[in-house]
């Protein structure tokens, strides 16, 4: 065996240890009640906002937190605490992802993506005006 | 029915060229490759193939012109036009329209590749036709992307589209058709467009897609090399006329990325300029391979190994295009990407598009006997799949037909790859060798990004629910590379090719870690607070690789001025190591929240103090200034901001100001755009995350606040706490009062409630409020109570005895301009033109390159 074999055996074997790590290490997407039941891992949960809950942002106490209401896609309610400042038109999103852990039946988010539906493809709700 | 004003010429001749390009492409793409074959017609064919090539070439001008004319005269009646574009858009954004939709930038795309094929028509190139044919090809599939025409046969199940048709009428496309306009014979008399989305009408979405679809296009120009040396059978005289093309598409591709993060960093939110979203990795592996290939190609006397990493490394790097196109624009991605194109349905043919350049390699590397075998399992496997909807079975067999290709592929090439070439063994201090190595670990990064990028499409196979990792997941894994790739591109510019050494390689190596191990320390005193690992040991890497491209840079620039190329490119990539650790690394958030109120207590790892509040006119210290929100304005379309920068040593003077911005777009969503003020030294970066617009709207519109805040409900119990309006508020418990005899006269119940609560706001102030809850008879009286630090107003609406709770209503005074505030994240990037100093040389330095190296071609 040539020195080139050994080498070319040690990258393959690091280009599956890259792969280990990428899919070991992996957050999953959740529903809020896996969520309850590994409190202490982080899970991506998507789902609606609830438009009845009040949405709280109080910036000239904490800019930095923003509590709201989300309906995961399995139907169940749960009230998020997002520590960032509250989403620009937030109201409008279709679809959201929060991204963190459960902690005492509250949602604790470090992050948020959402989609707002007009931004994408919605030729079809667009009035048009004569 | 007629329709007023309609110009539909334009939309049949569209049709006719596209039907044209398309049919050109398939018959110019057969013509070429017969003119490879051995046979006796091989120059008739190559004529016949110039002309389709013109033809095609013709053809695809003539669309993209077409387009780009009725998007320039706003023609509505057709959907393209209309959804991108509307009368307010400066026709300066009409090439940003043109490539906003998946139409357009297929066009693009297609558009370079035209160009060049052209090219290829010069003397200099025109000998290969393998690659002339290998571009019509793909050209063939990317027409077919534009056809629009539905297959719809019910009997079998059949029901897809093929494309999606550029010039197709705005009253004909499904999503309108049943819209009341559509049905008006005079509906463009008033018809305006959707519009082009704010956040793309920058000069950045004009140059960066065309950039980086020519990146792309040139990655097509080494694989069809590649294609060429399959079926002519020559593995070796190749490589000279293909290295300029690959380098260029190196230079090309690099720049189109760092374009993509230059926008990101200056006009989107994103708070850096890299943060490998799905679609900015899509297009950086396929530079990681390209560049593997292109490097490969330089190695003079290629060993078996060599050979075929030559080969795989450019056959995946166009491969890896085609599944950045498949990823970004089947929807797949979905939530996991910020900016993917919207599902057209082309799901299918996407697939089809990728496996088919992804088996032809395989094919013609194969022996002749097993070719036939191979194209019917490949057939069988297809029909298959999209028979039964692409099930798991499908899929399983699939996935283990690409594995089992790409071993069949490998063996079969190591068979072929003449055996006279030489099979000696690199030797450990030889450029070759290092290049190798180099080359792997592109690879291994490319790897770790595919399968991190690719999570979305490994759910849907196997029915995990695996999330696409965030910044630091990536930046823990990639970080090795950077720095083992600085390392290496420093060192193999001091290595010879094959057995020879350069007997001053010791001492200039020397010097270079000596430069790099100097700079370091500087850097690390300057920042004492750098983390050794990654970021120390990164800026070394950095360091070493910027040195040792200088020096050697200083060494050839007399003798050779474009050799020098290769080093500056080196050099580049080690400033721009350098630069990420340094402005993102040591970044210093401006926007520290000073707020007293601690909720950290929640959980650390959620302590967030980014962003921070400035109400109107106030004065907040951060850092080495002070901030005034001094202005807000409606301006249009934009909420525009005005920041007053105070330096800490001046107290009067005005440093700067600053003006972000959020572009307002009812159809589409309010963008925030940030602001940076460029100094040598550092950047400030400020963004707006949050603003009240309705105030904002309604100041401008002279309407005064609402007095109140929404009032807010809720229903309690004894003992109780809830949170309201920045206080704490304990229901303590409910006094009560008999009433009045003189009131009691009708015998009826009544009653004086006082419910008591206590208030703590975050100020400190603590009040005891007594709202009172009076019942007379059957009558009900509430008289409400404020809180005096607060101004909470406490209203209790309703006594439940049964379940013992009460019904609170509670709503706080505004006090005076409480809703002109801003939420700010403000940040500075030391440094950060190292970064872009470090682009900028890559690019000079492969641009460098690759002028030499037609030039050398040119001369032989």
């Amino acid at each position: 065996m040539k020195k080139i074999h050994i080498i070319l055996l040690l990258i393959v074997a690091a280009a599956l240890g890259v792969v280990a790590v990428a899919l070991g290490n992996s957050d999953s997407y959740a529903t809020f009640e896996q969520a309850l039941e590994n409190p202490s891992r982080t899970y991506h949960v998507a789902g609606k906002l609830e438009l009845n809950d009040p949405m709280v942002y109080d910036p000239h106490t904490e800019a930095n937190l923003f509590t709201f209401s989300m309906v995961d896609n399995e139907g169940k309610k749960c009230r998020v605490a997002l520590h960032k400042p509250r989403p620009q038109d937030f109201e409008r999103s279709e679809q959201i992802v929060v991204i963190g852990q459960m902690e005492n039946d509250v949602f604790q988010a470090k992050d948020i993506l959402t989609k707002c539906p007009s931004k994408y493809n919605d030729a079809a709700t667009q009035t048009v005006e004569l | 029915m007629d329709f007023v004003n309609e110009t539909l010429w334009p939309g049949h001749l569209g049709n006719a060229l596209i039907l044209l390009a398309l049919c050109s492409a398939a018959f110019g793409a057969l013509a070429y490759f017969k003119s490879i074959l051995p046979n006796s017609l091989n120059q008739i064919w190559k004529s016949w193939g110039k002309i389709a090539l013109i033809v095609h070439s013709s053809s695809v001008f003539g669309i993209v012109v077409l387009l780009f004319g009725i998007m320039l005269t706003r023609q509505f009646e057709y959907y393209y036009v209309w959804k991108h574009t509307n009368t307010a858009l400066p026709q300066s954004y009409i090439f940003a329209a043109f490539w906003e939709g998946q139409e357009g930038s297929f066009l693009i795309w297609a558009f370079w590749h035209a160009a060049l094929g052209l090219i290829f028509l010069h003397k200099a190139f025109r000998s290969n036709s393998g690659v002339i044919a290998t571009l019509l090809l793909v050209q063939g599939f990317l027409m077919t992307m534009l056809l629009g025409r539905i297959v719809y046969l019910p009997d079998l199940g059949i029901d897809f589209n093929i494309g999606s048709f550029p010039f197709g009428l705005t009253r004909e496309h499904p999503t309108l058709m049943n819209a009341p306009f559509t049905k008006l014979p005079e509906y463009l008399l008033s018809l305006d467009g959707r519009g082009l989305n704010p956040a793309l009408q920058n000069y950045w979405m004009t140059i960066h897609p065309p950039t980086l679809f020519l990146g792309f296009a040139l990655t097509t120009i080494p694989f069809g090399f590649v294609i060429q040396s399959l079926i002519r059978r020559d593995f070796s005289s190749w490589f000279r006329n293909a290295l300029p093309w690959a380098f260029l598409g190196v230079a090309v591709l690099g720049a189109g990325i760092l374009m993509g993060g230059a926008w990101a960093y200056e006009a989107l939110s994103f708070g850096g300029f890299w943060v490998w979203d799905p679609v900015e990795n899509a297009s950086l592996v396929p530079w990681l391979l390209l560049t593997a290939g292109a490097h490969m190609l330089l190695i003079p006397k290629k060993t078996k190994i060599v050979l075929s990493f030559t080969y795989v490394f450019l056959i995946l790097g166009f491969i890896t295009v085609l599944y950045s196109t498949f990823l970004t624009r089947s929807g797949i991605l979905g939530d996991a990407s910020v900016h993917s194109f919207t599902d057209l349905g082309l799901t299918g043919q996407l697939l089809l598009f990728l496996f088919f350049f992804m088996a032809l390699p395989v094919y013609l590397v194969l022996p002749k006997r097993f070719r036939f075998f191979y194209l019917i399992a490949a057939l069988a496997l297809l029909a298959f799949g999209f028979s039964s909807q692409f099930s798991s079975i499908s899929n399983g067999l699939w996935t283990f037909f690409g594995i089992a290709s790409f071993g069949l592929g490998i063996y079969s090439l190591n068979q072929r790859l003449n055996p006279g070439s030489p099979n000696l063994e690199e030797h450990i201090w030889s450029r070759d060798f290092w290049m190798l190595m180099g080359t792997l670990i592109l690879t291994i990064s490319a790897v770790h990004l595919t399968v991190e990028t690719s999570k979305p499409v490994i759910n849907n196979l196997t029915g995990t629910s695996m999330a696409v990792g965030d910044v630091a997941a990536y930046n823990a894994v990639q970080w090795w590379f950077g720095f083992l790739l600085s390392i290496g591109m420093g060192v193999v510019l001091y290595l010879l090719y094959g057995k020879k050494r350069s007997k001053s390689l010791a001492k200039e190596l020397g010097s270079v870690a000596l430069v790099a191990v100097a700079l370091t320390l500087v850097t690390f005193s300057l920042y004492p607070n750098m983390k050794v690992m990654p970021d120390a040991l990164l800026l070394l890497g950095g360091w070493f690789a910027l040195a040792s491209g200088f020096l050697f840079v200083a060494k050839f620039i007399k003798k050779h001025p474009l050799a020098a190329g290769g080093g500056l490119a080196h050099a580049g990539f080690g400033l721009l190591m350098a630069g990420i650790v340094i402005s993102m690394g040591q970044q210093q958030n401006v926007s520290k929240n000073q707020n007293e109120i601690n909720l950290k207590a929640l959980n650390e790892e959620f302590s967030n103090d980014e962003h921070v509040m400035l109400m109107k006119g106030d004065t907040v210290g951060m850092a080495n200034y002070r901030l005034v929100f001094a202005k807000d304005s409606l301006n249009g379309s934009f909420a525009e901001y005005q920041i007053d920068y105070y330096s800490n040593s001046d107290e009067k003077e005005i440093a700067f100001s600053l003006h972000p911005r959020i572009i307002l777009s009812p159809s589409m969503g309010n963008v925030a755009e940030p602001a940076t003020r460029h100094f040598i030294t550092h950047d400030v970066f400020t963004h707006i995350t949050y603003v009240d617009l309705e105030n904002l709207k309604r100041k401008s519109a002279g309407i005064s606040a609402p007095e109140y805040e929404e009032p807010q409900h809720f229903e309690l119990k004894i003992g109780d706490t809830v949170y309201s309006s920045n206080a704490y508020i304990v229901v303590e418990g409910i006094a009560s009062v008999p009433g009045n005899k003189t009131d009691n006269d009708s015998g009826n119940l009544n009653l004086n409630l006082y419910p008591t609560f206590t208030v703590r706001d975050l100020q400190g102030n603590i009040d005891t409020v007594k709202p009172a809850f009076l019942i007379r008879g059957l009558s009900l009286q509430t008289i409400p109570d404020t809180a005096k630090g607060n101004g909470l107003v406490v209203e209790v609406v309703k006594i439940n005895p049964k379940t013992s709770t009460i019904e609170v209503e509670m709503q706080r005074k505004k006090y005076q301009n409480q809703d002109d505030f801003i939420i700010l994240k403000a940040v500075i990037f030391p440094w950060i033109k190292l970064l872009w100093a470090g682009c900028f040389l890559i690019a000079i330095g492969s641009l460098m390159a690759v002028a030499e190296r037609f030039k050398k071609n040119g001369q032989t």
